[in-house]
């Protein structure tokens, strides 16, 4: 037997949250939402194009502009990164979505590791992305010394340090973050 | 798997849910507008899935309405975290519900209603903001993923503090 008693208070309540309702243009809510799932889509459509296209284009520069073994062998194991970075972040944000159809204990588990996870991969992308640059900086080094191609590696360095700042200031940005979201979900359980 | 026609049928009917469930973790009416969209979607995406796990099988009208119910308030503590985390004064839980509520002072209960649920600590908000949409206890441990003890005990002490706030 259910354990709530039907009364007249709860009655009463109930009527007035019915009459609470906020107004909403159903209409207008499902078109915003088929635009937004149509966006989505083509968002992911670009990104598994843009993984694909500097696949194609490791390839290319492995085949026909490596120089030596050792270019050879670098941009080989550039390859697979694009196409295998969008395959996972294509299925990431669907752990997510799924997610967001379990109960609401149990998708606070999942955001609560979601949330570790993320700075740990931040984390771990930080310290790859320190590495790569290195390795980058000793072909720079390698190039300008043997061939004095300055601008070419020069910018690359450049480029690439950027990204590498960039990778470390959203990690510490969630690192921080990260405290506090968890003592939230913790207050919601 | 639903069709673009069944979804926006659903959506249709289920769209006041949504708001409701905005309105009753968010108070600024932007944010509000923006948390109702994002359930609409994440309701789209669930049902345009083609592999729905076994355990949220449908079994009829009231197992969709808890299945949308459990999505907005996924969407809706996601949003709380999210908005705690950027620290910005509309957020649910850190806001002066004092001012709120003596903002929507009226003879109107229902206005009162909606900002003295607010009120109320996540936890016990979410219960009671389920008990009055007509979900039963089972379904509304269903929802949360407690047990029908916890959900007792919470709607009790939800409804004690609710009664004390609209005094």
């Amino acid at each position: 037997m259910d354990k709530f008693e039907a009364d007249d208070q709860l009655a009463k309540w109930q009527q007035a949250f019915v009459q609470a309702t906020p107004k909403v243009d159903s209409a207008a809510l499902i078109a915003q939402t088929q635009k937004s799932r149509a966006k989505l889509k083509l968002k992911g459509i670009i990104d598994s194009f843009l993984g694909v296209v500097v696949t194609v284009f490791c390839i290319y520069a492995m085949l026909f502009e490596a120089k030596n073994t050792y270019e050879t062998i670098m941009f080989a194991l550039l390859v697979p990164i694009p196409l295998g970075f969008g395959i996972w972040s294509y299925r990431l944000r669907r752990k997510l979505w799924q997610a967001e159809t379990l109960d609401v204990n149990a998708m606070l588990n999942f955001k609560e590791n979601q949330l570790k996870h993320q700075v740990h991969y931040w984390h771990v992308s930080f310290i790859g992305c320190v590495v790569l640059w290195c390795a980058l900086l000793v072909v720079a080094l390698f190039n300008i010394v043997m061939f004095k191609t300055y601008s070419l590696w020069l910018i690359q360095l450049g480029i690439n340090g950027i990204i590498v700042l960039a990778v470390y200031v959203r990690y510490k940005k969630l690192k921080a973050q990260l405290a506090v979201a968890l003592e939230s979900i913790q207050a919601m359980r | 798997m639903k069709t673009d026609v069944q979804i926006n049928t659903l959506l249709n009917e289920y769209a006041p849910l949504l708001a409701r469930v905005a309105a009753t973790y968010e108070i600024n009416q932007a944010l509000q507008d923006e948390l109702v969209q994002e359930m609409s979607l994440a309701v789209w995406r669930a049902f345009e899935s083609n592999d729905s796990s076994p355990d949220v099988a449908f079994r009829g009208d009231a197992s969709i309405k808890t299945y949308i119910a459990r999505i907005a308030h996924n969407k809706a503590v996601d949003h709380v975290i999210k908005e705690q985390n950027r620290k910005e004064v509309a957020s649910s839980e850190s806001i002066d519900y004092t001012q709120a509520l003596s903002a929507h002072k009226s003879p109107d209960d229902s206005l009162d209603l909606m900002a003295a649920l607010r009120k109320l600590t996540l936890k016990y908000r979410q219960v009671l903001a389920l008990q009055l949409e007509g979900f039963n206890q089972s379904e509304i441990a269903q929802t949360l993923g407690l047990s029908e003890d916890a959900v007792a005990k919470r709607s009790s002490r939800a409804r004690q503090q609710l009664a004390s706030l609209m005094e």
